[in-house]
């Protein structure tokens, strides 16, 4: 019943406190882009490359465009920092129709999970032989 | 009103019945655990006159945990911070399920009276207000102009 | 105090009526369940009223102290702080106001509780509004549709209007052009028997003036020889005797003519009218306007189809019953008889030709229209498959309306498929002998010696554009000479030269399917291509005998593909080229069996691409694929029916049927596309209809013959 749901203010709220509690393994984190930005709207994450892959040691920059229906509509994702996956298109924008995560969006989804499921796929092995450009290039 | 807690209808009641001065709250017309809600700023404060633009949501557990609330016009408050987060005990810590919506806002009315910069959110604010109390208190009524007032912000 | 009574039995947690009210050491009162259950933390609770932390009782909060207090003033009765059944307020069940029934659900509601379930109202009429304001815009969306629609149908009523007055307006063409020729026919046969009447009228009057003479004289010699005294007697003698000799071969004579006027003179010509009842009911049946697909506005409001089908199953078809996927099979045994009959024939009527190729096909000249688009490119490699094109489907949007027409041309093969099962395809007027039987008089010439516009200097190759005018090699003036159809000069370009667009006496001339004139320079050993106003294009090759060189090009043509063969006449062989002079293939070479040639003078490209070659110095005609395999060959030397001299100008008609200058004859010889002899006419000599080494032939529209006569310095059209 719609009278439970919880309004995007006050979900992005209790978002924005978990992230400044932080990931305990700080392997990702996310936060307001302008601390002043009353509409909680745009966001960054960062996602720190998993050990062993490709992408080990370096730091990774998104941006989280949270529009007015949000948490019901995904928001929308873009990479910063330039990297090489198959859902990420040539100007850092990640894919909604080739990423399961933002295609099977609900309003339960948060950032921190997001953010969660893109790091997991960087351990997939089929993206290991993906050569990705040179460190701290951006889009 | 199938699912909404007998407590929250009664208060919810209580409150369009019997309003309390200065405050107002009306339930969302698709959620009724959702509330606009308008405090006007205290007489000798330096939000007189402004007309502060609030929502508060009722979460789940209420009444066993508090209700969420933020501020969503701009103020200039020690306690408040730019995104209208409210440092209020009875708001965390200090929630009892004995306190009400109606409480809630009185608490809120009451800290633009008496603003707690030692109990700060937003610190330079909380600095300003301790180092140089009129010139916060001036900026104070300079936003409250700008953004509580005649529709503002 | 009614009101402080009701708070004190009120629990501050659910703020409800106490539920079995149980006292915490702060002696704050709460209910067991579930307010004081929902705080208990790790064995303890703090209070909600004074934020005091109590440890609970071994039992649990059940062995907390029950507020007797509170209990026994719940427990006093009803009238005193519980109001009679209804006044109590169905949504809280309490008893402090004066309940009033609600309008909409019946339930008797207190003030607070009506002003909320009011709100509520409010609230769900609120959203339905919402809801419907949803569909507003789809329902406008649906109505904009809808005129359009409209006047969608409007333009497609006008354009299937027009399709059908421009197919009906086709088959009338049709049959004007139809009754023009079958006059023309008339004219012609009848003129031809009526001249040979006269003949014979001439050839008897001249007999009878021979007869009445002869009379008189032997009468007068009768006198003379009565008087016994004259002249000397076996002279006499003699003389009776010679007149007696003529009167008996006069005699003879006479009986031969007596025994009548020869039959053979006067045939019976008659007006065969043998589809005239498949055209008529054919015509009243002709066409059909038809839905074929049901076309549905699909917009809908939720699941119901809140429009009626569009869907309306009605064929105005003329003959009812008909579907419209049977016309495409019906209406070709229709239109082949508009044109192919009635026929006008010489009784006896001409035998079945059993050849099916021409089955499909006409006996007489047909309209000039159609042959236009039929020969398109310039008759040899033009698509001989003169089929209309017989059912046009046209796709509107999601559904498809099928309009069916006829005549429109059409090169479908697959339209060809459908003709067998025509039962008016086997008449007996289909031998092409009657498409040639005519040909012999000469219809007009144009041209004289000279330099002048209008003017030719050994002519010779000749070529006709779609739109039927002449384009003349004219070799000594060196330059390419184009009339129109009738004779008048339209264009002439060139000029003696080796450089772009000039010629140094060339031979053969070629049009293209889009109008582009090739010429084979002949002393530059090159082609070159010109655009139909003469723009020059491009050039290639030289002299030489290597791939892609020429020596003397003669003759010029190209298949359907747009590849251009060469006649490389001193180089003895074919040659292949793109349109952009690339070379490709080549092939024959000095010789006299098959698949070999003795300068081989002009070619043609029927429209399934054989090549035709005038194997000049072989005295035949040779067909080969278009990889140059030889496929037969017809001719031979001599100057019999069939036989031919020094062959040179070569064309194919849209049925296959080819032409020939004989030019060592001095005749046109025409041949079945197996090279079977159908029929030839002209001779040597100057006047008109006559020539004087034929060279380039070629094909107008309405299959007339145009050569290109070389030494007279004229085109003549036949």
């Amino acid at each position: 019943m719609s009278t439970c749901e919880k309004p995007r203010t006050f979900v992005l709220l209790e978002e924005l406190d978990e992230g400044i509690k932080g990931e305990g393994d700080g392997t990702i984190s996310w936060g307001l882009c302008d601390d002043e930005d009353s509409s909680l709207t745009k966001w960054i994450g960062t996602i720190i490359g998993p050990p062993k892959t490709v992408f080990e040691g370096r730091i990774y920059q998104l941006v989280l465009h949270c529009g007015e229906k949000y948490p019901k509509v995904a928001p929308e994702v873009k990479f910063n920092t330039k990297v090489n996956l198959p859902f990420v298109s040539a100007t850092g924008h990640i894919d909604s129709r080739r990423f399961h995560y933002l295609l099977n969006w609900t309003k339960s989804c948060t950032m921190k999970s997001l953010l969660k499921e893109i790091r997991r796929l960087m351990t997939e092995r089929s993206y290991q032989k993906l050569k990705q450009p040179p460190e701290n290039m951006e889009y | 009103m199938a699912g909404l807690p007998r407590r929250i209808t009664k208060e919810t009641q209580r409150l369009l019945s019997e309003p309390v001065q200065g405050i107002s709250a009306t339930p969302d017309e698709n959620n009724l655990r959702y509330f606009h809600v308008t405090i006007n700023g205290p007489k000798d404060s330096p939000f007189e006159g402004g007309v502060f633009k609030l929502e508060l949501f009722l979460p789940e557990e209420y009444p066993m945990a508090a209700p969420k609330v933020r501020f969503n016009t701009k103020i200039y408050h020690p306690n408040i911070d730019k995104i209208g987060r409210i440092c209020l005990d009875i708001l965390k810590d200090k929630w009892s399920p004995a306190l009400q919506v109606r409480t809630v806002l009185l608490s809120i009315q009451a800290l633009l009276s008496a603003p707690n910069p030692d109990d700060p959110l937003a610190n330079d604010v909380a600095d300003n207000w301790k180092r140089n109390e009129a010139a916060a208190i001036k900026t104070a009524r300079e936003w409250t102009q700008k953004y509580a007032m005649s529709g503002g912000q | 105090m009614e009101s402080h009574l009701e708070q004190l039995i009120t629990c501050p947690v659910c703020l409800d009526r106490f539920k079995v009210p149980k006292i915490l050491p702060c002696q704050h009162t709460f209910c067991l369940k579930p307010c004081l259950q929902n705080l208990v933390v790790d064995k303890k609770i703090r209070c909600p009223q004074c934020r005091s932390t109590h440890f609970l009782p071994r039992q649990g909060l059940v062995g907390l102290p029950n507020n007797l207090t509170i209990i026994s003033i719940l427990d006093l009765p009803s009238s005193n702080i519980v109001r009679k059944k209804d006044e109590v307020c169905q949504e809280c069940q309490q008893e402090n106001s004066k309940p009033e029934k609600c309008s909409h659900c019946e339930r008797k509601l207190c003030r607070d509780c009506s002003t909320a379930h009011f709100q509520h109202l409010v609230h769900s009429l609120a959203r339905s509004l919402n809801q419907v304001r949803k569909h507003i815009p789809k329902v406008s969306e649906m109505i904009t549709e809808l005129e359009e629609r409209q006047v969608k149908s409007v333009s497609t009523a006008n354009s299937l209007k027009s399709e059908v007055n421009q197919a009906i307006e086709r088959c009338v063409n049709e049959l004007k052009n139809r009754q023009n020729i079958l006059l023309d026919h008339v004219d012609l046969f009848v003129g031809a028997q009526t001249r040979q009447l006269r003949v014979e009228q001439d050839t008897l009057e001249m007999e009878l003036a021979t007869l009445s003479s002869h009379c008189e004289a032997a009468d007068k010699k009768c006198q003379f020889f009565s008087d016994a005294s004259k002249g000397n007697r076996s002279e006499n003698a003699a003389e009776v005797v010679r007149l007696m000799q003529q009167s008996q071969e006069h005699l003879r004579n006479i009986k031969s003519i007596s025994s009548g006027i020869d039959d053979s003179i006067q045939r019976a010509i008659k007006f065969h009218k043998d589809g005239e009842n498949a055209l008529l009911s054919n015509a009243s049946a002709f066409g059909e306007i038809a839905y074929s697909a049901p076309s549905r506005l699909s917009l809908s409001l939720g699941s119901d189809p809140v429009l009626n089908d569009m869907e309306i199953d009605r064929a105005f078809a003329v003959e009812h019953g008909r579907r419209a996927d049977q016309v495409s099979s019906y209406i070709p045994s229709f239109t082949t008889p508009l044109f192919d009959t009635p026929t006008l024939a010489v009784s006896p009527a001409p035998s079945p030709d059993n050849n099916s190729l021409y089955g499909s096909s006409g006996s007489t000249t047909n309209s000039p229209r159609n042959q236009t688009n039929a020969f398109v490119p310039g008759l040899s490699n033009g698509n001989p498959q003169r089929r209309r094109r017989l059912v046009r489907q046209r796709r509107v949007d999601d559904g498809s309306e099928r309009i069916s027409s006829f005549l429109s041309p059409e090169n479908d093969p697959s339209t060809r498929t459908s003709l067998p099962n025509s039962p008016l395809l086997n008449s007996t007027t289909n031998d092409p002998r009657w498409l040639y039987r005519a040909k012999g008089p000469v219809k007009r010439w144009f041209g004289s010696k000279g330099s002048d516009v209008g003017c030719l200097n050994w002519p010779r190759g000749v070529a006709v554009t779609p739109n039927d005018n002449i384009v003349v090699a004219d070799s000594s003036n060196h330059r390419v000479h184009i009339f129109h159809t009738e004779g008048e000069p339209t264009l002439t370009f060139g000029g003696y030269g080796s450089d772009e667009g000039q010629f140094d006496c060339l031979a053969g001339v070629h049009v293209t399917a889009q109008g582009w004139i090739l010429t084979a320079d002949r002393y530059n050993h090159r082609i070159q291509i010109f655009d139909s106003m003469g723009r020059f294009i491009r050039m290639f090759g030289q002299e030489g005998s290597g791939e892609g060189e020429l020596s003397y090009p003669w003759g010029v043509a190209t298949d359907n593909m747009g590849f251009i063969y060469v006649c490389d006449k001193d180089n003895h062989r074919i040659q292949v080229f793109t349109l952009d002079g690339q070379f490709i293939r080549k092939f024959g070479r000095i010789g006299t069996h098959d698949g070999q040639l003795d300068s081989p003078q002009y070619l043609a490209v029927t429209h399934d691409n054989k090549v035709l070659v005038s194997d000049s110095g072989n005295h035949r005609i040779q067909a080969f694929d278009k990889y140059g395999r030889f496929l037969f060959k017809f001719g031979r030397e001599g100057s019999a029916e069939g036989q031919l001299k020094y062959p040179r100008g070569v064309v194919v008609d849209y049925r296959g049927n080819i032409v020939v200058g004989d030019s060592g004859n001095n005749r046109i010889q025409i041949y079945r596309h197996d090279g079977t002899y159908l029929s030839g006419f002209s001779s040597w000599g100057p006047a008109p209809g006559q020539v004087k080494g034929i060279e380039g032939v070629a094909l107008l529209g309405n299959n007339d013959i145009v050569i290109s006569d070389r030494e007279n310095h004229r085109i003549q059209v036949f």
